[in-house]
């Protein structure tokens, strides 16, 4: 399958052919949302929930400007140096240039003389060793492709989630949210583990895990620079924080002299009561829990044994601020990355994460593509959907996430220009619902011609439909026929 | 300031300006004007809660009547990490309850992380740290850092084992935090972690795991 998103329709294509990868989607995502109504069902006030959460995330949305003022402030204050970036490239260019310094053994001065920024090849430090850098999970930087960016600037760049682990020494990118690694089965995490890091092949998950927790360990060690994601920071106190289960973010953010949290301009939220009823949600979404492992809250950070030490925090807006001002769009904005709308997703339930050539997949990466990436390179995603609105259902911030993807449907109808087939067929239909005769008369015309005229010896191949289904028998009488005969008059109510 | 900085910002604000008519009215009645029930905090059916949840995610609670009691129980696990070394970083409070000289009398080396490299201190078996409090309704333990050494004892090493009072068992996060700002706690300096239970993964194939990179045991002690 080819990470790009351009590619969606002869991935889902290739995808659907996969019964292995469709088994292992399904197992993942049914055992989720099993353990998430386990957790829904112990608050009887979930919909409230809901509803003050969404409120909330839509206050901060209508202030953004105010509450990020608010957070920076608060965040320098106490020490933690912020950098705000617009796009992608300014991201991935200020963090490299952190990261250098940082290995450069002195965070004052700044030098370029060990990391060549710019650098289309890895370039190791004179003693013939590459700068370290560990990463917790985060999406965001994920977006931004930071650690490939990294990887050419001469960095070694190690995910230390053990989902996110996998998939990196494996070369593909994650296929869910907060399940990197879920289309892979044990076998194939053994076989990976075997291949890339040398040792015996093993499925047993627990004897598997503890071989990367041993690897990972030394990394923590030796790591120059830690790079975290950020799930909220509150304004109030300038506190930006993480949820996580695997101590992985702990170590992270306790370990290496330099940490970098990376977080969209959305991620703010204006109190510590707010975060509170976030933190009620989020964990039980995405993972069925009542609360994660470690909530961690990133205020500065405690000095060692050399004296103080810097934290980063890069505040990155990359399309967001365009969600923002579409006042049809804007609560996608209130997304707090649970992952919930892809567990429920008939389509993903189907393809996998993969399929969407794009780091976020599912309902909300349907949405996000088009925004993010733009109409003409995601124009297929709003079309990944079936419109159930499962996911608008699960959704613990409310967002209408279908209604969205029909809005989005709509722009692209309407940026193909005046002329379009769709079109065209949806305003004959419309005329045709005004003249029932001709409506009956013209969708009578295929029964007479197939079973009356032809006695059901042929059938019509229809082009995309046929491609998973025959066509069926054309029954003798129509439906408003039998309806006539069983029930007289009553069928001509329509009249 | 960078240029972003004021560009992000005029975006922004040219983005809510589009459509100021629909700003939603500022929060109202948060949680911290609530009264905080003295009596429920610290309470013998909190406790029970926080033990029953903690045991849920495959913690381990000792509820014990006082602190003789929980040093003794103390004394009795660092009794089977015989000949190994244990994490006791220089608290006020661990100093007090003299946790490095049980220790020491239980045949363990007690090591303060901040004396020794990392590598040597990611090799004890298990660390002790005091806890600001907890969250019955999760089995959540609060631990807020004030020294390094704190943070690496409660997470190096295989097992954490945590010291806890019980006036300080809160029934859930909301009143946590009618807690922390009454107390006096600096939200915005201090160094805090929640941990609920032992680390653990479900990454491959949502098999349960505890022990990923974080301790695999944690152990709470309440009196």
């Amino acid at each position: 399958m080819q990470s790009n998103p351009q590619n969606l329709k002869s991935n889902i294509r290739q995808a659907l052919l996969d019964e292995r990868l469709q088994a292992a989607v399904k197992k993942a995502t049914d055992h989720s949302l099993a353990k998430r109504a386990e957790v829904v069902a112990e608050l009887p006030h979930w919909e409230a929930l809901r509803e003050e959460a969404a409120r909330r995330r839509d206050h901060v949305l209508a202030h953004l400007d105010q509450y990020l003022l608010e957070l920076e402030e608060k965040a320098q204050a106490k020490g933690i140096q912020v950098h705000w970036v617009a796009d992608a490239e300014e991201a991935n260019r200020i963090i490299a240039e952190i990261c250098t310094r940082a290995a450069s053994g002195s965070g004052a001065t700044p030098t370029m003389e060990r990391v060549v920024v710019g650098a289309q090849h890895a370039s190791p430090l004179p003693n013939g060793t590459h700068p370290l850098v560990v990463k917790s999970k985060s999406m965001t930087t994920e977006e931004i492709g930071l650690t490939p960016y990294l990887e050419n600037q001469g960095f070694e760049v190690v995910e230390t989630d053990l989902g996110e682990y996998i998939v990196q020494i494996a070369g593909q990118m994650p296929s869910h949210i907060t399940a990197p690694a879920l289309h892979l089965s044990r076998q194939e995490v053994g076989k990976i583990f075997a291949e890339k890091l040398g040792v015996e092949y093993q499925e047993d998950p627990v004897e598997l895990i503890a071989i990367a927790r041993r690897i990972l360990r030394e990394k923590f060690m030796k790591a120059d620079v830690g790079i975290t994601g950020v799930n909220f920071a509150v304004a109030e106190t300038g506190t930006p924080l993480m949820v996580e289960n695997e101590g992985n973010g702990r170590l992270v953010s306790a370990i290496p002299r330099v940490q970098i949290s990376v977080m969209g301009i959305e991620k703010v939220v204006a109190t510590w009561e707010d975060l509170m009823i976030l933190l009620e949600l989020l964990p039980r979404s995405a993972t069925g829990q009542r609360i994660t492992g470690s909530v961690i809250f990133f205020n500065d950070r405690l000095p060692d044994a050399d004296g103080p030490r810097e934290m980063h925090l890069v505040i990155l807006d990359n399309g967001r601020s365009k969600a923002l001002a579409d006042p049809e769009l804007r609560s996608i904005l209130r997304c707090i990355r649970c992952g919930a709308c892809l567990n429920v997703c008939p389509v993903y339930r189907h393809t996998g994460g993969h399929a969407y050539g794009w780091v976020y997949p599912g309902p909300i990466g349907a949405v996000l593509a088009p925004i993010f990436l733009n109409l003409e390179k995601a124009a297929d995603h709003p079309f990944a959907s079936t419109l159930c609105g499962a996911c608008s259902e699960i959704c613990p911030v409310k967002i209408e996430l279908h209604h969205h993807l029909l809005t989005l449907r709509d722009r692209i109808g309407q940026s193909k220009g005046t002329f379009n087939k769709e079109r065209l067929l949806m305003t004959s239909f419309e005329g045709l619902m005004d003249r029932p005769d001709l409506f009956r008369l013209l969708a009578g015309m295929p029964r007479f011609l197939l079973h009356d005229l032809l006695g059901g010896k042929w059938k019509p191949n229809l082009p995309i439909w046929n491609d998973g289904r025959e066509t069926p028998e054309m029954a003798p009488k129509s439906f408003s026929e039998l309806f006539r005969r069983d029930f007289g008059s009553g069928g001509e109510a329509e009249k | 300031m960078s240029h972003s900085r004021s560009r992000i910002l005029a975006d922004i604000a040219q983005a809510l300006v589009k459509h100021s008519g629909d700003a939603s009215p500022p929060p109202a009645d948060s949680p911290a004007t609530m009264h905080l029930d003295s009596e429920i905090v610290g309470s013998e059916t909190n406790l029970q809660r926080f033990a029953e949840n903690l045991a849920k995610v495959g913690g381990e609670c000792h509820i014990l009547n006082d602190e003789e009691a929980a040093l003794s129980q103390l004394r009795g696990i660092l009794g089977e990490c015989h000949g190994q070394s244990v994490l006791v970083p220089s608290d006020a409070e661990l100093g007090r309850m003299g946790v490095a000289r049980i220790a020491f009398e239980t045949g363990c080396v007690a090591v303060d992380p901040k004396s020794v490299p990392l590598e040597v201190a990611s090799k004890a078996s298990i660390g002790i740290t005091v806890a600001y409090g907890g969250i019955a309704d999760t089995g959540t333990i609060i631990l807020i850092h004030t020294i390094l050494a704190d943070q690496l004892s409660a997470l190096l090493p295989p097992a954490h084992l945590v010291l806890l009072k019980r006036q300080s068992i809160y029934p859930d996060k909301s009143s946590l935090l009618i807690g922390l700002r009454a107390g006096g706690t600096d939200l915005s300096n201090s160094q805090m972690t929640w941990v609920t239970g032992p680390s653990l993964t479900a990454d491959i194939e949502k098999v349960l795991v505890r022990g990923a990179h974080g301790p695999r045991r944690v152990i709470a002690l309440i009196y």
